[in-house]
């Protein structure tokens, strides 16, 4: 025979060789990038993040393991690759996105010259969105702007300015460079693509953060307050985006019957989430973090049933003034609704009478699970997108980045989410950080805000939050400053970076 | 007084009349032939003996007396100048081979009653571990020749009659195989290079011998039950255990007294096993054949119910097989054609029974005793306890409905010519394989976690040709009579095509499984199909020398050349030589005359085999996925179309090059006592450069890309021993019994953790990492928290501190102690270490055949030591999960008990057993008896029977009793984790094997 009859070649695949040659080559690199957003669930950032927090507590059920108490009490120890999730999930997006960036020059973009510009920009902000998201989880991570070899496979963590001056250069591409289209308007069928209003709140989220926490004065050299002040104000102003009316018909589980729909005006930019998976877990289309925070053992009145994760801490509930519409839209409390939760049956593990509202998946009027009803399973298909960043988040940034330099503008900002969160303009309260803190903490939980809010105000003020006693042993939290709030690098990392990479302190 | 005398003489192997056998009246030249019957008539006086001989049978003499008949039966020869070993594209004398190789004839293959030659050969061979996945009919076997040597596939090459079969011989009825030849060591297997580095099994199936025409006919049937079962708690003892549970978590009892007097109590193993499913075979083998041309054609029918699920037909095993063997000699002495057949058609269902999701047997075992099987309605009953708690029988019935027919044909077609010294020969072999599958989902609802809303099928379609073309060219001379030489030259070509498709459709008009097909889906556009295609092809060179100086020195090279297609242009061919050499000292002139050892060869070899299968192709290349991409832009979650995402799942390496296993052999054959043979090897076979998928860092965002990353030694000494005498005239034994010896170690994995890590969640959800592959370690160890006994007080918790500070604050009296083997003053992760090893230090096999006049009775045993398993069964994240009785032993008070910790509803933060420890970890060593058989030859016991040359029924008992202080259900677990084929022993609720009990005829006539 001749050699040829050893050469083979894949039927149902293509190759390097084959692709990245057109601009729909290019699309669908960048959907793969955007398909990573999809794998939020057990152990992501999501959960880690609320679970630390002081908005909830580990939970699960009695007989399950400790990991999700370890994350609540800043334990380390049952399972040292706990916070794996994160750390993979981030760093495939980052590689895909760096794939469909490194490839941009080789394609023939003739009579699609826009569609470079927009596709890198897009491909930047996700690649900043990953890198983002690490970068709160461990403090300290290994930048990446291109794909790597197999010898860099050992690269050691970068300052933190380092890594924050390339997220914000990819957010500020993305800013400067995407068209003003807004897609949550006008049911577009481009929504859940990240748009120019995401990127500057985004830049704005950014510089708040790294600030505040690194307490610097600009983020990382490339944005100063100004800019990011311009940039959000802009979002204020200009995008389009606006409240809706009805705090609690953004939420799924809070308004069965008149939810306002995905794609809704105040969605600067949302994780989607389908069913179309339909029981397939080869396939990360629909939501997995859903089952984790449901309601322990079986369905109960309209909330379908999960695994019981996270707890609310009744400090969240109490904290909530009389008439503020988001208690009972972002809380399940089961005696208050007239729910019969028989813990000896359920077997939650910290049990405080009080669930996730916000992403707790449903019934149908059956009884039945949605999702199940749709052919899904439950552990897989939920359905609901997550809000990434919302219009209130914007007016609370805008409000914290306007207080010294515009007062006024500020608390217009505060005072809008204010007034939908009592539904009148009773409620007013003054622009100061405290307030604006408590806000967020109030509008914003259970959407994986607290913890960051928390740290970069200050590891003491986080401290003071986080640690609970007094409720019994099972309850008791200690945030332990040593750790800097960031939580501990998966031990098989360590290893594999053959010492380039430490773990955090404290752990 | 001379008398006729008349008679047929028969082989002792298989019952059949031998032609041609040469009858002698000892002492005289009266003599006489047998004809093709085997019947002879001959004059003798009574004082007279006659002689009966006949190539490759022992003579037998036997004296007149005042007999008129004599019926004979000859021994094949033993005589090791006689036989012959398979060494690949040919035969040998085992005299002068210098191959380390294990033989099975098939007479021990049929005596086992298996399913399949690969279970059959079980303990029969020295250096082979062959070990069950499953007891459910049809499951698979375990291969491994010389230890486990690559963690990527692990099975040995086979081959069946030339052609080169993929996924094993199960295909093949046992009865109309010849022998079966395994080739252990490195210069043996290396005629087969590319494949050859686990080894290889060669197998003869059985040929027409020029005669008369005979027909053969093997029947069995019988039935099956569990050999043990598991001794859980009655409803009585579960209460009292759950409420103990409860109480010491802080929670209130379950149970009152009275409720407990009410509560049904199941035994749900009664419910699991159909004792009493049915096992049979049955098959007939035609042949015969005259001086031109030779055949044998047989057919079977294999049955076997399994012994869990076979109550509503949803647990069996059909095998109809066909084969046909035919030569045929054109022109004499140089052309000769022939062909070699065979075909199947395998129909299977079968229980989920691996893994902890949908393990049936788990389910069963875990279950609440107080659970009833049935409601009122007669429907499966709920729980008591919880709403999320399944009725086990149920989720059996709902969850398996599945079926699976394969249609394989495997066969070649031949031409030998052959000239003076030379022989060409040319040979084209196909193995085709056609399976179609259907499942189905029906609606239903057990649980509150355990429910089906819409009904679902699957149908898929595979099919795979492969097809081998392999031509030859022998030259076998001998020079001045003491050169022997045989020269082979050789090529092979080789291509697979596999072709697959499958579809899912759902909410079908009928619930039922018998209306289960694609069409019945109403909403067509819910359906999902997928389908693709896989080539492979593999091309050879090979040469061989053998040569021997006078039957005293022997030397054999081979050298071979392989391109394969699963490799890069830059690493496709490789070359894997092998030397042995061989010295028969009993030919030396000094060697004395002795009457200990008869004979005694010494044997040493030294070679390089490859191995190109793993489990990713173009792993060479980037190639770009679209799978687990899309994503959904625009409102509404189901109106949109997904946009498709593609990407490099896996980092490539255009520098992967095959693997190769490189093995050291030294060993002799012995003959001793004139009727013992033994033979003796010590090997060392390193595996090196491992095709693996070793980890990466994940900062790399995609999959770690396969390297050669890994070098594993596997090093033993195997014994083996047979003894084969005639006690008098009517008394005949064979024993024969090996024993091997194995140590594996893993030398290097390519990456600085130096770790393949296992897999989470294998115990029950949330438990990490329990095995891996890892530098220094055996392949697969189980990785694990040392423990200490249990703390029987609170004063021995505060003792266990470091610095001042507790090393288990968490533990309360009665939990168990972990050694903090780091001394960091706390346990974790990091504190886990080698806790057990499931590959078995030594394998071994004893087996006893005893005839007398026409009575035979026959044990085969085997057995593994040195090894354990992961006792996994019960469900420890589950609080209500049922125990066995051992929990009576528990932790109750102080001084109670060193080694169980007290019972709690769920876990302890002190992780008693969330934790792998060595509390999971039993040894397993065992030692089963594989097959007692009694037979009577019936036309040995009268005259009614002479059409027939044997008559033989017998019972038969499989897997009798097995000896073990494991405290599952079957200490042999082939199995470990689906995803990685290095792990095994894992037993989280395992299929045992059945006993069997079965009567049972082989007439040949």
């Amino acid at each position: 025979c001749s050699d040829d009859f050893i050469e083979n070649s894949p039927y149902t695949e293509r190759t390097e060789d084959n692709f990245y040659k057109t601009p729909d080559d290019a699309f669908e690199g960048l959907v793969a990038a955007y398909d990573v957003l999809q794998r939020e669930g057990y152990g992501g950032f999501l959960m880690v993040s609320e679970i630390a927090s002081d908005n909830c507590f580990g939970g699960f059920g009695t007989a399950d393991n400790q990991v999700s108490l370890e994350w609540d009490r800043f334990e380390y120890g049952s399972d040292l690759e706990m916070n794996r999730p994160v750390w993979e999930i981030s760093y495939m997006g980052i590689y895909r996105a760096n794939i469909v960036l490194e490839n941009l020059d080789g394609i023939d973009w003739t009579g699609n010259e826009d569609l470079r510009t927009q596709y890198e920009a897009e491909a930047r902000f996700l690649r900043a969105h990953y890198h983002f998201e690490l970068a709160r989880m461990f403090g300290e991570i290994v930048p990446l702007d291109h794909s790597l070899s197999p010898e860099e496979f050992e690269s050691p963590r970068a300052p933190a300015e380092e890594t924050y001056a390339l997220i914000a250069e990819d957010f500020k591409f993305a800013a400067d460079n995407l068209s003003d289209d807004n897609y949550s308007l006008n049911n577009s069928a481009d929504y859940g693509r990240v748009t120019k209003w995401a990127a500057e709140a985004y830049l704005a989220k950014t510089f708040l953060f790294y600030t505040d926490y690194y307490e610097t004065s600009d983020l990382a050299g490339v944005v100063s307050k100004q800019e990011a002040t311009i940039y959000i104000n802009d979002v204020v102003n200009n995008s389009g985006h606006e409240l809706i009316e009805d705090f609690s018909r953004l939420w799924l589980a809070s308004s069965i019957d008149n939810y306002v729909g995905e794609g809704n005006a105040e969605m600067v930019w949302a994780i989607r989430f389908n069913g179309s998976g339909n029981g397939d877990w080869g396939l990360n289309e629909g939501n997995r973090f859903q089952v984790n925070i449901a309601t322990r053992g079986s369905n109960l009145g309209p909330y379908a049933y999960g695994w019981g994760g996270a707890p609310v801490n009744p400090e969240l509930y109490d904290a909530y003034q009389i008439g503020d519409t988001r208690r009972d839209a972002t809380i399940i409390n089961y005696e208050e609704e007239g729910l019969e939760f028989d813990n000896d049956v359920r077997s939650q593990r910290q049990h405080t009478g009080l669930s996730w509202k916000k992403y707790a998946p449903i019934t149908n009027e059956a009884g039945e699970a949605v999702v199940a009803a749709n052919g899904g399973d439950i552990q897989i298909d939920g359905y609901e997108d997550f809000a990434v960043i919302r219009f209130s988040d914007v007016l609370l940034m805008a409000a914290e980045l306007n207080m010294d330099s515009d007062q006024g503008f500020a608390k217009d900002c505060l005072d809008r989410v204010r007034a939908r969160a009592f539904q009148d303009d009773d409620h007013s309260i003054a622009v100061t950080k405290e307030n604006i803190m408590e806000e967020r903490r109030l509008e914003l939980a259970l959407e994986g805000k607290r913890y960051f809010d928390l740290i970069r105000w200050g590891l003491d003020r986080a401290k003071q939050a986080i640690d609970n006693s007094g409720d019994g042993a099972q309850f008791d939290v200690t945030f332990r400053t040593e750790t800097n709030g960031w939580f501990p690098i998966p031990q098989s990392q360590i290893l594999l970076s053959n010492g380039a990479i430490e773990q955090n302190p404290g752990w | 007084q001379q008398k006729e005398i008349t008679g047929v003489v028969t082989s002792a192997d298989d019952g059949m009349p031998i032609p041609g056998v040469s009858v002698i009246v000892e002492g005289t030249s009266r003599g006489t032939t047998t004809d093709f019957d085997g019947n002879y008539q001959i004059e003798a006086a009574s004082a007279e003996s006659l002689s009966f001989s006949y190539i490759g049978f022992e003579t037998k003499t036997l004296s007149v007396g005042n007999q008129t008949e004599l019926n004979v039966s000859l021994q094949v020869s033993t005589s090791e100048l006689d036989e012959i070993v398979v060494v690949g594209y040919g035969t040998q004398r085992k005299k002068v081979s210098t191959a380390a190789t294990s033989m099975v004839e098939s007479e021990d293959l049929i005596q086992t009653a298996s399913i399949d030659a690969t279970s059959a050969l079980q303990g029969q061979t020295s250096g082979v571990n062959i070990t069950s996945t499953s007891g459910q009919p049809g499951a698979n076997m375990t291969v491994n020749i010389r230890g486990v040597g690559t963690a990527g596939n692990n099975s040995p090459l086979y081959v069946v009659d030339g052609v080169v079969v993929e996924n094993g011989i199960g295909y093949l009825d046992p009865s109309i195989i010849e022998r079966v030849d395994i080739l252990k060591d490195a210069s043996a297997a290396s005629i087969y290079g590319a494949r050859a580095a686990n080894g290889v099994v060669l197998v003869t199936t059985k040929k027409g011998k020029e005669g008369v025409t005979s027909v053969s006919v093997n029947s069995y049937v019988g039935f099956q039950e569990v050999a043990r079962t598991l001794d859980l708690l009655d409803s009585r003892e579960y209460g009292i255990i759950m409420n103990e549970a409860r109480v010491n978590s802080g929670y209130a009892p379950l149970y009152t007294q009275e409720e407990l007097n009410n509560a049904a109590n199941t035994d749900w193993q009664d419910e699991l096993f159909n004792n009493g499913a049915i096992k049979q075979n049955h098959s007939v083998l035609i042949s015969g054949g005259t001086e031109k041309v030779n055949y044998s054609t047989g057919l079977s029918y294999y049955g076997q119910e399994g012994i869990i699920g076979s109550q509503t037909d949803q647990s069996k095993y059909d095998r109809i097989t066909f084969n046909n063997n035919i030569t045929y000699e054109i022109i004499e002495d140089h052309l000769k054609i022939g062909e070699n057949f065979s075909y199947s058609n395998e129909y299977n269902k079968g229980v989920s029974d691996a893994g902890i999701y949908s393990n049936n047997i788990r389910g069963f075992l875990n279950a609440p005793p107080t659970m009833s099987v049935y409601d009122e309605n007669g429907d499966y009953a709920g729980s008591d306890i919880s709403s999320d708690i399944t009725n086990p029988l149920g989720s059996l019935y709902y969850g398996n409905f599945n079926e699976s027919k394969t249609n394989r044909a495997v066969g070649n077609i031949f031409a030998e010519v052959s000239h003076s010294d030379f022989t060409f020969r040319t040979s084209f072999g196909a193995d085709i394989n056609d399976n179609t599958y259907r499942a189905f989902n029906p609606i239903y609802e057990l649980s509150s976690v355990a429910y089906n809303n819409t009904s679902q099928v699957t149908q898929s379609a595979n099919k795979s040709i492969s097809w081998i073309w392999e031509n030859t060219l022998n030259y076998q001379t001998t020079v001045a009579d003491v050169h022997n030489i045989d020269v082979l030259l050789g090529t092979s070509a080789r291509q697979n095509i596999y072709e697959g498709q499958s579809a899912t459709g759902r909410d079908l008009t009928f619930n039922d499984f018998e209306h289960a097909y694609l069409s019945n889906a109403t909403d067509q556009t819910q359906n999902s199909v997928s389908g693709n295609r896989v080539d492979y092809s593999i091309q050879s060179y090979f040469t061989r020398l053998l040569y021997d100086y006078d039957s005293k020195y022997l030397f054999t090279a081979t050298l071979r050349r392989d391109g394969s297609s699963e490799f890069g242009s830059n690493n496709k061919y490789a070359y894997f030589p092998a030397f042995s050499v061989g010295w028969n000292i009993d030919r030396e002139n000094f060697f004395p005359d002795n009457s200990f050892i008869n004979s005694l060869k010494l044997r040493g070899s030294w070679g390089q085999n490859g191995n190109d299968q793993f489990s990713q192709q173009f792993a060479y290349i980037s190639t770009i996925s679209s799978y687990n991409k899309n994503y959904h832009f625009g409102t509404g979650d189901n109106e949109m179309p997904l946009e498709v995402g593609s990407s490099p799942d896996d980092l490539s390496n255009p520098d992967l090059k095959w693997e190769t296993s490189e093995q050291f052999d030294l060993g002799f054959d012995a003959r001793i006592f004139s009727d013992i043979t033994v033979t003796f090897d010590y090997y060392r076979k390193e595996t090196k450069d491992w095709l693996v998928q070793a980890s990466v860092p994940l900062i790399a965002g995609a999959n770690a890309p396969f390297i050669n990353g890994g070098d594993i030694r596997n090093e033993g000494v195997e014994f083996s021993a047979s003894y084969n005498t005639d006690l008098g005239e009517d008394w005949s034994l064979t024993v024969n019994g090996n024993i091997s010896y194995n140590k594996n170690e893993v030398l290097r994995i390519a990456n600085s953790e130096g770790i393949i890590h296992g897999d989470s969640n294998l115990l029950f959800q949330g438990l990490d990492e329990m095995n891996r592959v890892e530098v220094g370690h055996p392949i697969g160890y189980f990785y694990g928290l040392k423990t200490d006994g249990i703390f029987q007080n609170e004063d021995e918790i505060q003792q266990y501190a470091q610095n001042g500070a507790l090393i288990q604050p968490n533990a309360q009296p009665g939990d168990v102690r972990f050694l903090d083997l780091n001394d960091d003053g706390r346990i974790n992760q990091d504190d886990k270490t080698e806790i057990g090893n499931p590959n078995p230090d030594v394998n071994f096999g004893f087996n006893v055949q005893l005839q007398y006049k026409a009575f035979d009775f026959s044990v085969y045993t085997y057995g593994m030591a040195g090894f354990q398993n992961v006792y996994g069964v019960r469900d420890y994240s589950r609080p209500f999960n049922n125990y066995t009785t051992e929990i009576v032993n528990r932790w109750t008070g102080e001084g109670s008990s060193n080694t169980l910790p007290r019972t709690t509803w769920g876990t302890t933060s002190n992780g008693n057993y969330t934790r792998f420890s060595d509390l999971y970890v039993e040894d397993a060593d065992f030692l089963r008896i594989k097959t007692v058989n009694l037979g009577v030859d019936l036309t040995k016991l009268t005259d009614q029977l002479d059409a027939f040359s044997r008559f033989r029924i017998y019972v038969t008992s499989n897997n009798l009793y097995t000896f073990t202080n494991y405290k599952g259900m079957d200490p042999e677990i082939g199995f470990g984790n689906a995803n990685q084929s290095w792990a095994r022993g894992i037993d989280v609720g395992y299929y045992p094997q059945p006993r069997t009990y079965m009567v049972g005829l082989n007439v040949n006539f």
